[in-house]
């Protein structure tokens, strides 16, 4: 891939996973507002229209992309180290900040988005286990 | 910026110009490797040919397992899950909790699954175009060898 098209794609990704940082934040709040509030994991997961499932998802997302991205910048990494200095210390800086937001965003997600979906997980699968094991 | 969107978007729509650049950026190469010295367009030749070995195309078929592997594991999940849920729904005196839990697990486990096997899925998408871009490549190096040759017997 063309470099230039790497670091737009890059500083677009980095963009957006910043947005969604800042409204990850907030909404973690608002979680702990209503932790304190004696809310169940299944109303905290519900709550605002599903907010925890769909933020969750879109992590998920970003995480996966943000190692695609990391893999084209690892690409033009080394072209650039050949031909053009200017962009070789622009691909370090993109991939630097990349790593970061990865790092913030899994920091983010996981407490408490993650930590709620693991316990629903593990009891929605215990529920469907046990009705699974008594109606054969 | 706009210009840029407005080129990656007719790029992503219209399969004609994606083979028009496609065909452009091969034209550039081969007017580049015209340009190049025999000795230097016999070494770049040779070291696309070592980087192509059966290596590469071992790690390309571990992949091709590992993928069939894990989006069969994953789909297979997605489906017991979503199966074992409509069988919940369908059966009288469960709790409405119980319920709602079954529903956001299954949810989170299909959900979860279909976004690693998209992801997956494009993985293994770029692992063959790289593989088919240096195909082409050596192709090209190959060519403008025979052509030089040639042009050598007939002068």
């Amino acid at each position: 891939m063309n470099p230039k098209t790497a670091h737009i794609l890059s500083a677009i990704y980095i963009g957006i996973s910043g947005i969604f940082c800042a409204f990850l934040y907030r909404y973690n709040i608002e979680l702990n507002d209503l932790k304190k509030l004696n809310y169940s994991d299944l109303q905290l997961l519900e709550a605002n229209n599903n907010a925890a499932i769909k933020y969750f998802f879109l992590a998920l997302l970003l995480v996966i992309i943000a190692f695609f991205l990391l893999f084209i910048l690892f690409k033009t990494f080394s072209y650039d180290a050949d031909n053009n200095a200017k962009n070789f210390f622009k691909t370090l800086f993109l991939g630097i900040v990349i790593i970061l937001m990865l790092i913030l965003i899994i920091k983010l997600i996981s407490i408490p988005i993650l930590q709620l979906i693991l316990r629903i997980t593990v009891a929605g699968s215990i529920i469907m286990g046990f009705f699974a094991s008594t109606s054969n | 910026m706009k210009k840029f969107f407005s080129k990656y978007f007719s790029l992503i729509v219209s399969p004609k110009k994606r083979t028009d650049l496609k065909k452009a950026k091969d034209l550039d190469k081969l007017t580049d490797l015209k340009k190049l010295n025999y000795n230097t367009l016999i070494l770049e030749k040779n070291r696309l040919i070592a980087n192509d070995n059966s290596k590469r195309w071992l790690l390309t078929g571990i992949y091709g397992v590992f993928y069939v592997s894990i989006v069969g594991l994953l789909s297979a999940t997605s489906f017991a899950y979503i199966r074992q849920y409509i069988k919940l729904l369908f059966t009288s005196n469960v709790n409405e909790d119980k319920l709602a839990t079954a529903k956001l697990a299954t949810i989170i486990i299909s959900g979860s699954s279909l976004v690693l096997m998209a992801a997956l899925t494009f993985a293994l998408f770029l692992f063959l175009k790289v593989q088919q871009n240096r195909k082409e490549l050596i192709l090209l190096y190959e060519y403008e060898e025979k052509r030089r040759e040639e042009e050598k017997n007939e002068s």
